[in-house]
């Protein structure tokens, strides 16, 4: 199903409204400047987690979205202020298949005072979950009325959509024609309603608007698989119209654009031949059914292919191609009855509802099935039809829910005693560890303000400036050595031996030297200092928050010690067996539902290809039987 | 002929199938009654899980792109002070959803408090279909509460690249 627009106003609601103050922020490129981290906002936190959110939901993962929903309104972090939280919450459990707690969620956001917007919102979400049940007046009333008034455009087309495929439910063609003109054509949603319509329109007996619509359909460019499809179904559609009304050159017209290896190319081919035949072109019909006979034989329409191709070669006077045709087709519903009796007791093995579901859980699709098994069983063009009933396409899809239902319990079955042990692991840790950790943080936590004492003390003690009456403060490591052993020589000159005028004359010029040599770098290495003592203090600083992290982490686990996580934990086993027991039961119950449907469907086309088999076989005896009196007619010489 | 016909009707006629409401069985109940209790069951294992895994302030790292982006994200790989804590491939249903405003949690763990280094290499594709790679590192500080990051793919729209914005966001 394509995702309607309302998720892009979600988003915009959501983001606009939480993002303004993270856009207002200021946002740097990281190498440029660094803005460092804030506090975490509500507004921010639910911007975060709703994103999340919008994440799992656009890549259709429903069960996690509501999942994250559920556990955010838990954590009270989406509340009665989030409206859009809860209008997802609700449009989910539409789509998830809980109509009644999504009714619930439309119900009590109606009753408070929100946004004119969100209200019209609301209420086309209610009216598509009418929509949806089948309860149309109800949808009805509430898309004709004010309360949806101020809808995005995108959400007033999709009200349209939906009442225009209420009024033609309801045989109103004219207005539901008004309704569909609102509706742009190019969406895939457009598309389907344009389709239905110009359908139901011919089956009213408006033949010609409905061709019209049809025809309005095919010349727009389609890129998916799916809008291509659709394209062929409305050609194939204009084109059987005009077939049954004789308007053969239109019909051949609207048949040759469905495209040759498209999904409905056989029942073109059928269709063309059977235009061309009833023009009286014989010749031209043949090799259009000749080709659908070469097609998959379990095609219904290669199924009737087969019995009439060797009819126009009858026709036509071919009559040893028309026995070998038949023949030929006699063969073809043999093979066909095989594979449906295999197909048959293929469904009735146990697992056959498991094999039709897709790798990907969140994978979607006309049949998501492993479709390669599936067709070597001879399965795949019965299922086909299958699927494209809406009672047995609801059942799989329940089918498919309720697998993952039981898949993530078994998930959880396995991870409940791990989880448990870590939970024992943990409590034995701590138990052995804590008593020690909390006696030395106290002893780490007095080194680390002594700590930051002494660096805030220093960083406030290196003046600004540069005083040369202490030279040994800017000097380098060199110097500094240096004018320690200078400055004790001149202290203690005239004691030391050799303490004569020249010395003394040399240690004065080696003094100075030094002096000037400090000086000269004495900015340079204050300005190390300065910046030595800033990171000190910076260092210092994240020490600090160690600290306070370690302390923080002390208390949860001192916590962690007296909880009852552990038997919280244990509780969850009874639980997971209930669901466990009840998605089994469930799925063996749609199992045998599906199967059901799945056997019915193939009986049906067993007696089908029975009657056609008997059909072959007696037209065989019917030209073997004229081809023996032609012979011994000749024979007799009559 | 008139059997041709009929054939003709038949096809037309499978053609059509109108929407409607699915048949409601003795089934549907117990559906509905065993999604609500897996929904209640995953949700309050979802948190307890949280509980225990995260008894202390975690970290948690997400990825979002620009919204409506033409240049198509393939994998991110994380790294945190040289140890690789996450990859991501993201296929075209995933892209699509960080393209409308998804956000991804990539990474959410018990990071030691103090300094850390975060290296994430991102290759993808412009709109021409020229491929890149490109890795850009992140310094950020753990204290002692929540930290949460949010690396922004970007368009850098003179290169037809991305670009690399972080946010980062401390919670007590």
């Amino acid at each position: 199903m394509k995702r309607g627009q309302l998720k892009q106003w979600l988003l915009a609601a959501c983001v606009a409204g939480t993002c303004a103050t993270a856009q207002a922020a200021k946002v740097e490129f990281f190498d440029e400047i660094d803005t460092g981290p804030a506090e975490l906002s509500l507004e921010q936190h639910r911007y975060l987690a709703f994103g999340e959110v919008m994440y799992d939901f656009y890549r259709h993962a429903t069960f996690d979205a509501i999942n994250l929903l559920l556990v955010n309104q838990q954590q009270s972090l989406f509340d009665d202020d989030t409206d859009y939280a809860e209008l997802l919450l609700g449009d989910l459990y539409v789509t998830y298949g809980l109509p009644d707690s999504a009714e619930t969620i439309f119900n009590r956001l109606l009753k408070k005072d929100i946004l004119s917007h969100t209200r019209a919102q609301t209420w086309l979400h209610k009216a598509a979950l009418h929509y949806r049940e089948g309860n149309l007046t109800e949808a009805a009333m509430i898309l004709d009325d004010k309360k949806v008034d101020g809808l995005e455009p995108e959400e007033e087309a999709r009200r349209k959509l939906m009442l225009a495929n209420i009024l033609m439910a309801e045989g109103d063609f004219s207005g539901a024609l008004d309704y569909l003109h609102g509706v742009p054509v190019e969406t895939d949603e457009g598309r389907y309603a344009t389709y239905n319509m110009g359908v139901a329109l011919i089956r009213g007996g408006h033949e010609k608007d409905g061709l019209a619509l049809l025809n309005s359909l095919l010349p727009l460019s389609a890129s998916s698989g799916q809008a291509l499809a659709l394209r062929d179904r409305a050609a194939l559609a204009a084109g059987l119209t005009q077939l049954r009304s004789g308007e053969l050159a239109g019909a051949q017209s609207s048949l040759r654009q469905v495209r040759s290896d498209g999904p409905f190319s056989e029942d073109a081919l059928l269709a063309l031949g059977l235009t061309n035949y009833r023009a009286g072109a014989i010749k031209r019909a043949l090799p259009l059914w000749l080709e659908a006979v070469n097609r998959n034989s379990s095609h219904p329409s290669v199924q009737e292919a087969l019995m009439l191709a060797p009819r126009a070669y009858e026709e036509l006077g071919g009559m040893p191609q028309a026995l070998a045709g038949y023949k030929y087709a006699a063969t073809q519903y043999r093979e066909a009855l095989k594979d449906i009796q295999r197909a048959i007791e293929n469904i009735g093995q146990r697992g056959w509802a498991d094999n039709l579901l897709p790798d990907d859980v969140n994978e979607t699709g006309f049949l998501p099935a492993n479709t390669d098994t599936l067709a070597q069983g001879g399965q795949l063009s019965y299922l086909y039809k299958l699927f494209s009933s809406n009672t047995f396409a609801q059942r799989f899809q329940n089918y498919r829910q309720i697998h993952q239902i039981k898949s993530m319990v078994e998930h959880w079955e396995r991870s409940l005693p791990a989880l448990m042990e870590s939970y024992q692991i943990q409590q034995r840790g701590l138990g052995q560890h804590l008593p020690k950790v909390r006696q030395q943080i106290g002893i780490h936590q007095k080194q680390q303000e002594a700590l930051m004492l002494a660096s805030d003390k220093l960083g406030m003690n290196i003046p600004d400036y540069v005083d040369m009456s202490s030279p040994g403060d800017v000097a380098n490591a060199g110097q500094a050595i240096m004018w320690k052993k200078v400055d004790s020589l001149s202290r203690q000159f005239g004691t030391l031996p050799g303490s004569n005028h020249a010395n003394a004359l040399r240690l004065r010029r080696v003094r100075g030297l030094l002096l000037w040599d400090i000086a000269h770098q004495s900015m340079e290495q204050r300005e190390k200092q300065i910046q030595a003592a800033t990171e000190l203090e910076e260092e210092s600083r994240i020490l600090a928050e160690r600290v306070a992290a370690v302390s923080l982490q002390i208390r949860d686990a001192t916590l962690r010690t007296r909880d009852d996580l552990g038997q919280r934990l244990a509780q969850q086993q009874s639980r997971i067996d209930e669901i466990k027991r009840m998605s089994e039961d469930t799925l063996a119950a749609l199992e045998q539902s599906m199967q059901a449907d799945a056997l019915a469907l193939l009986r049906a086309n067993q007696k089908k290809l029975a009657d056609q088999l008997a059909e072959a076989h007696l037209a065989v005896a019917r030209l073997q039987d004229t081809s023996v009196t032609s012979d011994t007619k000749q024979r007799t010489g009559s | 002929m008139k059997a041709l016909f009929s054939l003709c009707s038949a096809l037309f006629l499978a053609l059509y199938s109108p929407v409607s409401a699915a048949s409601d069985d003795g089934l549907s109940e117990q559906i509905r009654q065993l999604k609500n209790q897996a929904l209640d069951l995953n949700r309050d294992l979802t948190l307890l899980e949280r509980e225990l895994l995260y008894a202390t302030p975690q970290t948690s790292i997400f990825v979002s792109v620009d919204v409506g982006t033409p240049i198509r994200l393939v994998d991110i790989n994380l790294t945190i002070d040289g140890e690789h804590v996450g990859y991501h491939f993201y296929t075209d249903q995933e892209f699509e959803a960080l393209t409308k405003g998804g956000i991804q949690r990539l990474y959410t763990g018990n990071l030691t408090s103090g300094r850390h280094q975060l290296e994430a290499t991102i290759t993808g594709y412009d709109p021409q279909g020229k491929d890149y790679q490109k890795t850009t590192s992140y310094s950020f500080t753990k204290g002692a509460g929540k930290k949460m990051l949010e690396m922004q793919v970007v368009d850098d729209l003179n290169n037809h690249q991305h670009k690399f914005e972080f946010r980062e966001w401390n919670q007590q």
